[in-house]
């Protein structure tokens, strides 16, 4: 007869609200269930409006990625309108991307060594979090919700001035990343409370329908950043993958992620053209489309039905969030009770994403 | 992008049948509102996106495809909540509250000016 | 050795952390408060029916112009529409109020 023990909404290790039942037996979870929509917003319905209003209600699905929604949801407008932005749009989109995927990878980073108990870390990880803060702000003006984007291109341009600050700021950057990879790959600590902890295996992920650099840590291969949207077709990329599929995996893959970031990132300033910043398009759309980019999280997906007018027939919103969620029944089951907060968070979980 | 038409529920699971042996993931799951049917589009990752499409009238019994794509348990409990309609073997209720129940939210027939919120908020932040 | 080494260099150090938010610079282009300049304003409506959080309201027959500073989600879209240039966002950090109605002008 296994106990049931409630974890969540509210836990002092998962800051956002989710609702796990786990059944123990002595100290092993034998079974698991969830319970999600402390966070729902009603957000597909209100996005049946004026789709220029609509760009705001989607860069506010989520507070950390909200460059990639309202990309994403630009991105399916324009399919629909049959506009091509500007070859410079593509290349400040992409750079706005990989800066959001760098403080998204330190911000998971960080909480995930507050929930092993390396407080140390977290500091560390959110105080070289606030350098790509800073660059955003100086870039876009505002540090979450850059309001960046509209439907036929960007809304304003950056300037010179930034770049350079950007740059010496990654540069101070990659230097902390080393140094943080070097004090995490050299705990002996951190290595036993992680390596072998909620293994996955590639056949898992195919049939629990993992998305993101979870699934890369197993060795599947699921990047969307290979269909070659913004600018990723135009800079040499390929994604990274790992074999091992445990905690000590996922750690390294979104470690190696930002080092690649960096690089993406100056090949991008590198690369950026001058020109044009494109046109406010203003006309009614017609038809349906969808677009997929790769957030930080994984695989983020947006159907959209226009109907001639200014306004959406219906907008849906698949977040990576809520595909990784349905592995939870896997992962969990067999591991030890104390191991139960950690791997809860080191799906990366995103609940304001999730419930929508 | 391939665009798949489906007639009926037995093409519908053999067509989802047929995509998972060749290796397909299922991305999710898209219902859209027409007046008096119900489009059920399902989207497919296979080296590109790969849309199956059925229509169902608004009382019909939808066909669940949770035994072939484990996973899309989730997108269906989604999917009956919003749109008020039954699918089979899923139990309605997700995202939503107890007092949301059987409204579907998502229907064309539901406005949002109808619903009266009671939160402490609203008092001082009137729409 | 190298601890305390480690140890001096960390306590000679600048500290991470800011102590007054207000007492950080923001950037030029920084998305504040609204502010209407009332003289220029031809009351056309345009930022209200743009405004995606309904946080602006006009009234063209009294000339009331409300912006609610709770509701405000900084994104700059009344600046854009406005055809005389009349709004204006400045860089001013929002702050925390002591009284609810000082929230809204």
């Amino acid at each position: 007869m296994p106990t049931i023990v409630p974890f969540g909404p509210q836990h002092p290790i998962l800051v956002e609200p989710i609702r796990y039942l786990l059944a123990l037996e002595e100290e092993t979870v034998v079974g698991v269930e969830y319970e999600i929509g402390y966070l729902h917003k009603g957000l597909e319905k209100a996005m049946e409006n004026d789709y220029i209003k609509d760009i705001y209600f989607a860069e506010r699905v989520c507070g950390i990625c909200s460059m990639v929604h309202s990309t994403t949801f630009v991105n399916a407008v324009e399919k629909l309108a049959g506009i091509e932005v500007p070859e410079r749009v593509k290349f400040i989109r992409t750079i706005l991307l990989e800066l959001e995927r760098l403080h998204s990878h330190m911000l998971w980073l960080g909480i995930v060594a507050d929930s092993i108990g390396f407080q140390n870390l977290f500091m560390l990880c959110w105080r070289d979090r606030e350098l790509i803060m800073d660059i955003l702000e100086s870039l876009t003006g505002n540090r979450i919700h850059f309001s960046m984007n509209t439907v036929g291109g960007l809304r304003k341009d950056i300037s010179e001035k930034g770049i350079r600050f950007m740059l010496g700021n990654l540069d101070r950057f990659a230097l902390s990343v080393r140094k943080i990879e070097n004090s995490l790959y050299n705990d002996l600590t951190v290595l036993k409370r992680l390596r072998g902890v909620a293994y996955l295996t590639r056949e898992d992920c195919k049939r629990y329908g993992v998305v993101g650099p979870n699934a890369r840590a197993s060795g599947y291969s699921n990047d969307s950043r290979m269909d070659g949207y913004e600018a990723y077709e135009m800079i040499d990329f390929s994604p990274i993958l790992k074999a091992g599929g445990d905690n000590l995996d996922r750690v390294v893959i979104r470690m190696d992620e930002v080092l690649q970031s960096i690089g993406l990132i100056r090949e991008c300033v590198r690369l950026l053209p001058d020109g044009e910043i494109g046109e406010k398009y203003k006309r009614g759309v017609e038809g349906e489309t969808f677009f997929r980019c790769e957030a930080p999280r994984g695989e983020l997906f947006y159907y959209v039905r226009g109907n001639g007018s200014k306004k959406l027939e219906r907008v849906k919103i698949r977040t990576p969030t809520l595909a990784n969620l349905a592995m939870m029944e896997k992962v969990m089951i067999g591991l030890e009770f104390a191991n139960v907060p950690a791997t809860a968070l080191f799906f990366d979980p995103c609940m304001s994403c999730q419930d929508r | 992008m391939k665009d798949i038409r489906v007639e009926n529920t037995d093409d519908l699971l053999s067509e989802v049948g047929r995509l998972r042996g060749e290796g397909a993931r299922l991305i999710t799951i898209t219902g859209v509102d027409l007046g008096e049917s119900i489009e059920v589009i399902y989207h497919f990752d296979l080296e590109g996106v790969i849309n199956v499409r059925a229509v169902f009238d608004h009382g019909d019994r939808l066909p669940s495809v949770s035994e072939v794509f484990f996973y899309a348990r989730l997108y269906e409990r989604e999917l009956a909540e919003m749109f008020d309609v039954e699918i089979e073997g899923i139990h309605r209720g997700l995202l939503l509250s107890e007092d949301m129940r059987g409204k579907g939210p998502l229907r064309k027939r539901f406005k949002v000016e109808n619903v009266t919120l009671v939160s402490k908020e609203d008092k001082y932040c009137p729409r | 050795m190298g601890l305390v080494k480690y140890a001096l260099k960390n306590l000679l150090r600048r500290p991470a952390t800011v102590e007054d938010p207000a007492a950080i610079p923001v950037p030029d282009d920084y998305r504040g408060t609204v502010f209407m300049h009332r003289d220029e304003c031809i009351w056309c409506l345009r930022c209200m029916k743009a405004c995606p959080a309904n946080s602006i309201i006009v009234d063209r027959e009294k000339e009331v112009f409300v912006y609610k500073y709770m509701k405000c989600i900084t994104c700059g879209i009344c600046e854009d529409v406005c055809p005389t240039d009349a709004i204006e966002i400045l860089p001013v950090p929002r702050e925390a109020k002591y009284k609810r109605e000082w929230l809204e002008y």
